[in-house]
């Protein structure tokens, strides 16, 4: 148990060091996913089709590779939405759309479907 | 002793406090706030190999000195509804009883299969990477019916886990109490005897690259550091660190990790001397 103690005490100290090197390197993380101009984004409760054939979502909360995939079940399934590109850096979803698209409403509903939150939606 | 046992669960309680207050990514040996989205189903391969030293003296005789133990886990977890996903475990499991050099007794067969409900009752996303979710678990494990692993009976589990993550960094946090209506000492290797079990975990990972997301970033490394308490109301506690990998990509992770044992006060079965866990990860 002393040998284990020990070993696991080097591991334990060595990890650390090496995790504070590495934890220097920041990222911009905390702030809310947001589009540059809040003025163009869309009323998320309007269950009007949206008409605009290309739009970014600004998603919180999408913070693994892993989230991408029920991303893609949840938004990239639905009637309308071509395709459904996740961006990590900035937090967004881009969506390209054909008729008929959804609507702000059913787009909040999937990405909460998806365990995301959804902050406003851009036309691009 | 017993003052030992109330000592090492508060130790892991104060450890996992921050943790839920402060802190993910899904660490490899324990319950994470996290689960797929109604219509995904994940499927999770995970070996693990674990050392174990003498047995007690009241165990059979002749008494083993070492005992080898692989278990291979097959876990799927399907999102049922937005916040409710279903996890099933079986558990194939090789246990070899060693004396002297030589073996005494190996097994090969199914151990008690494990269901679960996880519900998240709790999910705040701060930030475009930054978030915070809790959810509960509830089940059981039924018996397999192979004599040499079963415990022969339905043993309820509740549990809890809290995620968090701020950019690089995650943290888990979890409990789970399994109230075992059965089992017996001489084939328990750590929660399956006839004690009930309380695990205590805590967890954080750190993501070693991508420093920063790009537009282009589909994988990503994570260092995972992990404390995992099991402590039997029979009295026999033990805290493993588990250090370990998780590579990660948009429909798949593996990971490879160690198991060293940090604190051990176990008396009715033996103690674990080291182990390791590999493991791998699918999304459909």
């Amino acid at each position: 148990m002393n040998t284990t103690r020990t070993l696991a005490s080097v591991i334990l100290a060595s990890a650390l060091l090496t995790l504070g090197a590495c934890a220097t390197t920041s990222e911009r993380s905390s702030a809310p996913a947001a589009p540059t101009s809040r003025d163009a984004s869309i009323d998320l409760a309007s269950k009007a089709p949206l008409t605009s054939d290309r739009v970014t979502l600004h998603v919180n909360g999408l913070s693994c590779p892993l989230c991408a995939s029920n991303v893609d079940r949840q938004i990239g399934t639905l009637p309308g939405v071509v395709s459904a590109d996740v961006n990590f850096e900035k937090g967004t979803i881009d969506l390209s759309l054909v008729e008929p698209r959804p609507s702000p409403m059913t787009l909040e509903r999937a990405v909460d479907r998806a365990g995301f939150t959804l902050v406003s939606i851009e036309p691009r | 002793m017993q003052s030992h046992s109330i000592t090492a669960i508060i130790a892991c309680a104060v450890s996992t406090l921050p943790a839920s207050l402060a802190c993910a990514q899904e660490a490899l040996n324990m319950d994470a706030a996290t689960q797929p989205s109604p219509g995904v189903i994940y499927l999770y391969e995970r070996a693990r190999y674990t050392r174990y030293g003498s047995a007690p003296e009241s165990s059979d005789t002749p008494r083993p000195d070492r005992t080898n133990l692989l278990e291979i886990d097959t876990t799927i977890m399907a999102g049922l509804a937005t916040n409710l996903a279903l996890i099933a475990t079986i558990p194939v499991e090789r246990r070899e009883d060693r004396a002297g050099g030589q073996a005494l007794d190996t097994n090969l067969g199914i151990a008690d299969p494990e269901l679960l409900l996880k519900y998240r009752l709790y999910k705040s996303d701060s930030g475009s990477l930054d978030t915070l979710r809790i959810a509960a678990l509830f089940g059981a494990e039924i018996p397999s019916g192979d004599g040499n692993f079963t415990s022969g009976s339905v043993d309820p589990i509740v549990g809890i886990a809290a995620t968090m993550i701020r950019g690089r960094h995650g943290f888990n946090a979890a409990a789970r109490f399994k109230l075992n209506t059965g089992g017996d000492r001489d084939h328990n290797l750590g929660g399956d005897g006839p004690d009930d079990a309380l695990r205590l975990d805590a967890s954080y990972l750190f993501r070693l690259a991508p420093a920063s997301w790009s537009a282009q970033s589909d994988t990503a490394l994570y260092a995972a550091f992990e404390l995992n308490t099991l402590y039997e109301t029979g009295g026999d506690t033990e805290t493993l660190l588990s250090p370990g990998l998780l590579l990660e990509g948009r429909k798949w992770a593996g990971e490879i990790g160690a198991r060293i044992p940090v604190y051990e006060d176990v008396r009715d079965r033996p103690e674990v001397e080291w182990g390791f866990v590999a493991g791998v990860r699918f999304f459909f």
